[in-house]
């Protein structure tokens, strides 16, 4: 006999599991983008400016992504990684303030 | 110039304090949605938004700071590392970020039962940074001033340490447990009026700090929702059913 349909659980929407590990890439992400776009931009030569200002842009890219995977239609471990990215972006931007300018007069005192 | 105790890499010990409030507010927030049975999917985007709305909040107050600077640029780094250590900035920002997640979400559910002694933990542990790295206070020379100045950070971590004992005690004793949130709020507004007396923020108008002409906005707001806390009501409970075919 089934369940009439009121009965049954709501379907999950997302995997906490992907939630985690979206976190730590939203984290990993969020700085290693712009890190990684900044280490080319040093090596591009007469387009390093175009690769410089992606890395700008590629700050917002995690946070964008996550938002777009947590928000379409999809698997739970699809839109849970989505949110974890989206929680992995806040939790940077929360910690890193300090640390950026840190990065930032080390390299320029160097 | 009021004196700063560490110098020395001092925005890695501040990420570090930081990291470590938000560990244990972390904690206590998983242990609390544990302990009232509140796991819900829809709570993660809740914290989502919590964490997204505190960090640009934060960032948005350091932002200020560089609009009151006439929008030099050159002060855009010190303005974002200011961002970085703005409460209130934050705590209006997770609001916010918790009003817009449980929209988004479709939660009814008022939160801040969960949140109130996790926020109280957080900035408890949080603030030791600011006390390490940041201007002690104005001076003093009460008997407990640290180098000749009020240590203003430690009368803020003791008002939240002792916040979150009084959240734990208080956490069941409330008709709706989310006002606990609400009366932290409100205590915190209350005790920033006067604790930004003994700390160097700069002075904007009439005498006041950036932060109590915050405080002055958002407390009537606060009070006026304190009006509406009442206690749990004490008539003896229903037996459970296990207890009654018992």
């Amino acid at each position: 006999m089934t369940e009439p349909p009121w009965a049954q659980p709501a379907p999950r929407r997302f995997a906490t599991g992907s939630v985690v590990l979206g976190a730590v890439a939203g984290v990993v992400g969020t700085v290693g983008l712009p890190i990684l776009l900044g280490l080319v931009a040093s090596v591009a030569g007469p387009v390093a400016v175009v690769f410089g200002l992606l890395g700008l842009v590629s700050v917002l890219v995690v946070l964008v992504l996550g938002i777009v995977l947590a928000s379409t239609p999809g698997s739970p471990q699809r839109r849970g990684f989505g949110l974890g990215l989206v929680i992995g972006w806040g939790l940077l931007l929360l910690l890193a303030g300090g640390l950026c300018i840190a990065l930032i007069a080390a390299y320029s005192g160097g | 110039m009021a004196p700063v105790l560490v110098q020395e890499h001092a925005a890695l010990v501040h990420g570090l304090c930081v990291a470590g409030g938000i560990a244990a507010g972390g904690a206590v927030l998983a242990l609390e949605v544990r302990r009232r049975g509140a796991a819900d999917e829809r709570l993660l985007v809740v914290v989502a938004g919590v964490v997204v709305g505190g960090a640009l909040g934060m960032r948005a107050a350091g932002l200020v700071r560089l609009v009151q600077a006439g929008g030099d640029a050159s002060l855009l780094a010190q303005a974002w590392d200011a961002g970085a250590k703005s409460v209130l900035g934050g705590l209006c920002g997770a609001y916010v970020g918790a009003l817009v997640g449980k929209r988004l979400a479709g939660n009814p559910h008022r939160t801040g039962a969960l949140f109130a002694p996790a926020v109280a933990l957080g900035l408890a542990v949080g603030r030791v940074g600011c006390f390490l790295t940041e201007p002690v206070g104005r001076p003093s020379d009460l008997p407990w001033a640290l180098h000749g100045a009020h240590p203003s950070f430690l009368y803020e971590i003791g008002f939240h340490a002792a916040a979150f004992v009084a959240l734990l005690a208080l956490r069941d004793r409330l008709a709706d447990p989310a006002d606990l949130l609400v009366g932290y709020l409100t205590a915190y507004a209350l005790f920033r009026l006067w604790v930004e007396t003994t700390r160097t923020n700069e002075v904007l108008v009439l005498g006041l700090t950036g932060s109590q002409w915050v405080v002055l906005v958002a407390l009537p707001l606060l009070l006026a929702r304190c009006t509406r806390i009442r206690p749990a009501s004490r008539e003896p409970r229903e037996p459970r059913h296990e207890e009654a075919v018992a």
